[in-house]
């Protein structure tokens, strides 16, 4: 009895799971055709939400998620008025939006959470748009619709496995759904109920013919889709209706709550993704070849005799085989950067909305695949890039007018993928950075020497100081200056480089370098203080050999290095990981991050290794000039070297080198 | 939990709820009125839920007591019960009838 409980919960957990994940796809389809919507007035539009909204309302009242249910039925009910009706107004939009963000909530909050009249003002909205839709047209509105086409017959037969109910799943609700959404005769089908002795009164042994007359097959098929693995489920158009054996009337109300009851203990779903068939079926070829290779290495290692020719040749392919099978598993970590762009719509609707811009989106190179745990956390950063273009940047339109620009600002998102990086611009065409501004404020707070010249290039990094802002008014949106050493740090700690360019008058662009896994990374070996060191090949500019001559002190500030035409400051890792040094430096490696360079003296440069990146322990992670370790060839282990903070360290932090010689 | 069925004079009253987790407990109970025999009289006007387990264990019930060559007469049936056995498509193979019907509290 304990297993058979652990069973259903077992079942009931992967049901929730699935629900989960297909609401929250719907939830996003809801909300960019409502945005939409906005510009494009389409009909097709309209049926597509409806049918999401029924969808969610369906799932959500068989798990007992009856707020939830309620929200999206009165969604369900704006939206049909407005299939048959006229276009909805921007205010509609509004009200539907405000659904879509209560569903999200309540979809977050599971089985058990939110009261079921949480949200009774939105569902009062939401009526009030519903009665308006059904009465008068709104002004400004247009008609979308002419005559309906008439409605269609269906025959859905569904056949339950026996553990439909001991799933905790009842056919009642769906049944319910089913019936809003055209007139529904069911018959149920008993030749396989036992009898009364032998019957097992928690097994299923029903099946129905239902017709249905008025909803489109996708519907009803969305409707059972999650009840794949507990019901074969058959739509098929039919001519004329048959006349029904037993009706049943549709009910006035929502259907009664829950009939599958998920245990409050269910706890977070596990963590996911959804990987591409093909991708999974690469995979699955090459450990086939994999196996291959295997049999015949231990095929010659029994032989008699020694065939070194056929070794080899098995090891090569046993080497390269190994190599494509890490690239597959690193690609099935792989999503698409959608996934994060596609509440930028929403939120660039909103913010616009509430400041009075027009603001035209772009988004390129959304399907750009970057590794799963650099998109967990590039979300945030992003976020706050585009809302202080849009807060700082973008001008609002009379403003933009005045300047011979169009009313509407324009913020376009580039992702592009280049060897082993990923690149992401966040451009605008709105006002630029203000040097004079920002130098003006950084001097006030001590942020830049007074007497110090600095380039534009370096007036516009002061912007990226904790605490820096040079609002006026602290805005909801941004201004308090806590955001961009965030989002600095952010891409730092995930490998990346950020840069800034500016035109005062024309825009701004910030540009965010990313590698395109962590797990995986070319690396750069060297040797200093005795040891070997991996240096991330991205951020490696260039290798020479040290000159002594080449040094200059520049009295009471840093130690630089001519390299080319450049002077490059210098660091001595072994002195700022505080190791001892060898004080043996015959190698300068220049290093780049963030537009900085540094010149590090190293005693070797070794081979350059594809490494897996090995997290480190919370001790080591503490030492910020490291951000990772690897296992190399032979078995040792280096510590990767992080070149962003070895860049940012700040002048006072510069050692000083101890053998000068002025030029 | 479901409420008793309580055996009176050839009566049985169902109340509370006939679903998947009370069906097993309902079944037995059902199983020992089968045996007791005679005309079945079914009041189901206190019946607050009707799931498909639920309707599957009363065809079975209703099936079994005709099989024997007895019937099953419904005197009452809460609104809940008759709108779901409709929902089902089982009412009349329940034999919920217009008489049924008429009397609900």
């Amino acid at each position: 009895m304990a297993s058979m409980t652990t069973r259903i919960e077992a079942i009931n957990a992967a049901l929730l799971d699935t629900f989960r994940e297909e609401a929250s796809d719907g939830i996003d389809q809801l909300e960019a055709r409502l945005l939409e919507l906005v510009t494009r007035r389409d009909p097709e539009l309209v049926d597509q939400m409806f049918r999401v909204a029924h969808t969610i309302k369906g799932g959500a009242g068989t798990f007992a998620m009856t707020a939830m249910t309620r929200v999206a039925h009165r969604m369900e009910s704006v939206l049909d008025a407005y299939r048959t009706g006229a276009a909805p107004s921007q205010a509609a939009v509004n009200v539907l939006l405000e659904g879509a963000d209560a569903l999200r909530g309540l979809l977050a909050a599971g089985p058990g959470g939110g009261a079921p009249d949480e949200f009774a003002a939105l569902e009062s909205k939401l009526e009030a748009v519903a009665q308006r839709a059904r009465g008068a047209p709104e002004p400004g509105a247009a008609a979308l619709h002419g005559e309906r086409t008439p409605a269609t017959q269906l025959a859905i037969a569904i056949a339950p496995s026996r553990e439909l109910f001991r799933a905790q799943v009842d056919p009642v609700p769906l049944f319910d759904q089913l019936a809003m959404l055209g007139e529904l005769s069911v018959r149920a089908d008993v030749s396989k109920v036992p009898a009364f002795a032998e019957l097992d009164p928690t097994s299923c042994h029903l099946a129905w013919q239902l017709t249905l007359t008025g909803g489109p097959a996708e519907m009803v098929s969305a409707l059972f889709g999650w009840l794949d693995e507990l019901c074969a489920v058959t739509v098929e158009p039919i001519a004329p209706a048959a006349p029904p054996v037993a009706t049943a009337a549709p009910r006035g109300e929502l259907a009664a709550p829950a009939v599958a009851q998920v245990s409050a203990g269910s706890g977070p779903p596990a963590a996911s993704i959804r990987v591409r068939l093909d991708k999974l079926d690469a995979l699955m070829n090459l450990i086939g070849d994999l196996m291959t290779t295997q049999s015949t290495l231990s095929a010659l290692g029994r032989a008699a005799a020694s065939d070194p020719i056929r070794q080899r040749s098995a090891l090569d392919e046993l080497q390269r085989l190994t190599r494509s099978l890490q690239q597959s598993a690193l690609q099935l970590r792989s999503m698409p950067i959608s996934s994060v762009l596609n509440r930028f719509p929403r939120l660039v609707y909103d913010l616009a909305e509430r400041l009075g811009k027009a603001i035209e989106l772009e988004v390129i190179g959304e399907a750009t695949e970057l590794d799963r745990t650099v998109l967990e956390r590039i979300g945030d950063p992003l976020v706050h890039l585009l809302r202080n273009s849009i807060d700082h940047g973008i001008e609002p339109p009379a403003e933009r007018v005045a300047a011979g620009k169009p009313p509407a600002g324009q913020i376009r998102i580039t992702v592009s993928a280049r060897s082993d990086e990923v690149v992401i611009e966040i451009a605008d065409d709105g006002r630029g950075l203000d040097t004079a501004k920002i130098l003006a404020r950084a001097r006030e707070r001590g942020l830049a020497a007074a007497a110090r010249a600095l380039s534009d290039d370096e007036i516009h990094r002061l912007i990226l100081l904790p605490g820096f802002s040079t609002a006026d008014q602290i805005s909801e949106i941004s201004g308090r200056g806590v955001g961009m050493d965030v989002v600095v740090r952010t891409i730092q700690e995930l490998g990346g480089d950020l840069q800034l360019r500016s035109i005062r008058g024309a825009g701004s662009t910030t540009v965010l370098r990313l590698p395109l896994s962590l797990a995986v990374m070319d690396g750069q070996l060297v040797q200093f203080g005795g040891r070997t060191w991996i240096v991330p090949l991205a951020s490696v500019a260039e290798c020479t050999r040290f000159d002594a001559r080449a040094i200059t002190e520049l009295v009471g500030q840093r130690t630089v290095i001519r390299v080319g035409d450049e002077l490059v400051p210098v660091l001595d890792p072994c002195a700022r990981l505080g190791i001892a040094s060898r004080a043996r430096h015959n190698l300068v490696l220049v290093v780049e991050a963030n537009g900085q360079r540094r010149a590090l003296l190293v005693d070797e440069v070794g081979p350059r290794h594809q490494i897996v990146v090995k997290s480190l322990s919370a001790q080591l992670a503490r030492v910020d000039a490291l951000s990772g370790a690897a296992v190399l060839g032979d078995g040792s282990l280096a510590f990767i070297v992080d070149v962003a903070a070895l860049c940012s360290a700040t002048e006072q932090e510069t050692p000083r080198m101890t053998t000068t010689s002025r030029r | 939990m479901a409420e008793a069925a309580e055996l009176r004079a050839c009566a049985l009253s169902l109340s509370g709820p006939i679903t998947v987790d009370t069906a097993p407990l309902i079944w037995r109970l059902l199983a020992y009125h089968l045996e007791v025999g005679a005309t079945c009289e079914l009041h189901a006007h206190e019946v607050v839920r009707l799931d498909g387990a639920g309707a599957q264990l009363l065809y079975a019930f209703v099936h079994e007591v005709e099989r024997r060559g007895s019937m099953v007469r419904w005197v009452s049936a809460s609104v809940e019960m008759i709108e779901t056995a409709r929902m089902l498509g089982m009412a009349e193979l329940l034999g919920l009838t217009e008489e049924a019907l008429a009397w609900r509290p």
